[in-house]
C-alpha cells in the first residue's frame, strides 16, 4: 500500500509540477512538487521509501521534458541523503523545516541542473537568467513546502499509512493541527 | 564494553549509508546510460500518457486566465462598449481596404516563394502546450510519429520559421522554438545575400522575442529592415523559409563580424496551429 501510496503521490506531483505554470520574474522555475514529496518521504519514512522517492521523482520529472533522464534522480538522491543524514538534529514537524529543506533541495537541484545542461552543451549560458531560476526556485520551494508535505502527510494519514507505523515516530505525531 | 557498541553502531550506520550510496550511484549510472531508445520510449511513454490531462489543464489555464481577466474589466465594459461600436464602425470601413491588402500580401507572399518548396509536404498540428520546466522554449503539438513527424524537422507558421522538432512520440511533438539559445538557423539576407546563424537569445523581460544573427561578414552591407531567410545549408531548415527582419546591427566584440537583431516574423509566443515540413520521400 505505501508503494502504491509514493507512485501515486509521484504521478499526481510530476502532473501538477508539469502543468503549474512558470513565472517570468522567477525564472520560469517550476513549482517543487515533486522536491516536497522526497523531502516528506525524507524526513517521515526514510531508508528504502526515501531512495525510490528520490529515484523515482527524479525519472519522473525528466521524462516529461527534454532534460536526459537521471539527472533529476541524481540531483534528488543525493539531496535525500544529505538531508537524512540530518535528520536527528532537525525539528521534523516544523513548517518552517519543510520551508527551508523544500527550498534548499529545490535550488540545489536546479543549480546541479543547470551545470549538467550548460556543461552538456543543451542551453546556453546565460547567468543572469540562471541565477533569477535559482532564486525562483528556492522562492517557490519556501511557498510550495509546507503545502506539499502537510498535503502528502495527510493523504498518508487518510490512507492509514502513519497509525500503527512504530518505525516512524515523528510521522504519529499531531501534524499542523490536522493529525 | 559501550565503547565497543558504540563502534558497532557507527559501523553499521556507516555501512547503510555506504549502501544506500552505492545504490543511488548503480540506478542513476544505469538511468544516464539507458539506451537512447529506450530513453526516448520511456519519454514517449510519459508524453502520451500526459497528452490529454495536458490538453485539459492548458484548457483550464486558458479558460481561467479569460475569466479573470472577464472579472477584472467588468467596470470598464460599459465604456468599452461604446468605444467598441465606433470600432466595429471603422471597422466596416477598413474591410474593402484589407481585401486589396489581403489579395497584395497573397501575392507578396508568392513572389517570396513562401509556399511548399517541392520537395516537403506540410503537416498541420494544434499546439497542445507550452513548456513550462523554464529551461527550454519548446511547445508540445499534437500529432508525432503516428502522423509521419520526425525528429529535426523545419517547423513554421503562416508567418515564417518556428524552429525545429525534438522529440516525438506517437500523438505528440516538441518543438524547440527559434528564440531559444539551442536553436541554431544557417541563414543569409534576402538583399545581400550575405551569410550568417540566427540563434534565439531565451527569454526576454518584456516577452519581446528576438533572435540575433551572427558572423555576417563585416564589409556586407547590411541595413535595419532587411529581410532574413534561411539558406537551407545544414540539411533541417529548407532555402527561403522567411526568418524575420534586421532590426540593430552592431560589431561583435571580435571586430570581424557584424551581428543583428534580428524581430521574427512568426509570434513565437503566441502560436496556435503550425506546419512541420517533411522530406518526400525519393521517387515520390
Amino acid at each position: 500500500m505505501k508503494v502504491i501510496a509514493l507512485l501515486f503521490l509521484l504521478l499526481a506531483g510530476t502532473a501538477l509540477q508539469a502543468f503549474i505554470p512558470a513565472l517570468t520574474w522567477l525564472g520560469y522555475a517550476s513549482t517543487p512538487v515533486l522536491g516536497a514529496i522526497v523531502v516528506y518521504y525524507t524526513l517521515f519514512r526514510g531508508g528504502a521509501m526515501m531512495l525510490a522517492a528520490a529515484l523515482l521523482g527524479g525519472l519522473f520529472q525528466d521524462s516529461l521534458s527534454l532534460i536526459p533522464i537521471g539527472y533529476s534522480s541524481f540531483g534528488f538522491a543525493v539531496g535525500a541523503l544529505i538531508i537524512e543524514r540530518y535528520r536527528e538534529v532537525i525539528v521534523l514537524q516544523s513548517p518552517l523545516t519543510h520551508m527551508v529543506l523544500t527550498s534548499l533541495l529545490h535550488a540545489g537541484v536546479t543549480v546541479f541542473l543547470a551545470l549538467m545542461l550548460v556543461q552538456g552543451d543543451l542551453i546556453g549560458w546565460q547567468p543572469g537568467w540562471l541565477l533569477l531560476k535559482v532564486g525562483g526556485a528556492a522562492v517557490l520551494g519556501l511557498v510550495a513546502g509546507p503545502v506539499i508535505v502537510g498535503l502528502t502527510h495527510l493523504l498518508e494519514e487518510k490512507l492509514g499509512l502513519i497509525e500503527g507505523n512504530s518505525d516512524d515516530e515523528g510521522a504519529k505525531r499531531t501534524y499542523y493541527g490536522i493529525g | 564494553m559501550s565503547a565497543r557498541s558504540d563502534w558497532q553502531d557507527w559501523n553499521v550506520v556507516n555501512d547503510r549509508t555506504l549502501i544506500r550510496w552505492v545504490i543511488v550511484a548503480v540506478v542513476v549510472l544505469a538511468l544516464l546510460n539507458l539506451p537512447a531508445s529506450l530513453s526516448s520510449g520511456i519519454k514517449a511513454m510519459f508524453r502520451e500518457t500526459a497528452r490529454p490531462l495536458q490538453s485539459a489543464v492548458d484548457g483550464l489555464v486558458g479558460a481561467g486566465r479569460h475569466f479573470f481577466t472577464s472579472v477584472g474589466r467588468i467596470p470598464s465594459l460599459a465604456r468599452e462598449n461604446d468605444q467598441l461600436r465606433l470600432e466595429v464602425a471603422r471597422l466596416q470601413a477598413e474591410r474593402n481596404q484589407t481585401r486589396a491588402l489581403e489579395a497584395e500580401n497573397a501575392e507578396l507572399r508568392r513572389q517570396l516563394k513562401f509556399s511548399p518548396p517541392p520537395e516537403t509536404e506540410w503537416i498541420a498540428a494544434e499546439v497542445l502546450a507550452r513548456s513550462r520546466d523554464g529551461w527550454w522554449q519548446t511547445i508540445r503539438l499534437n500529432k508525432g510519429s503516428g502522423h509521419g513527424i520526425a525528429e529535426n524537422m523545419a517547423v513554421v507558421s503562416l508567418d515564417g520559421l518556428v524552429g525545429k522538432t525534438v522529440a516525438v512520440s506517437r500523438n505528440t511533438a516538441d518543438v524547440l522554438l527559434l528564440s531559444d539559445p539551442a536553436c541554431k538557423v544557417s541563414a543569409r539576407v534576402l538583399r545581400t545575400g550575405s551569410f550568417g546563424v540566427v540563434n534565439g537569445r531565451g527569454p526576454s523581460w518584456s516577452g519581446q522575442v528576438f533572435c540575433r544573427m551572427e558572423f555576417i561578414h563585416k564589409n556586407d552591407d547590411i541595413e535595419p529592415g532587411d529581410e532574413v531567410v534561411a539558406s537551407g545549408l545544414g540539411g533541417v531548415f529548407p532555402a527561403n523559409i522567411p526568418i524575420g527582419y534586421i532590426d540593430r546591427i552592431a560589431t561583435d566584440h571580435s571586430g570581424l563580424f557584424q551581428q543583428a537583431d534580428v524581430i521574427t516574423h512568426a509570434d513565437l509566443g503566441n502560436l496556435r496551429y503550425v506546419f512541420v515540413m517533411k522530406r518526400k520521400e525519393a521517387g515520390l
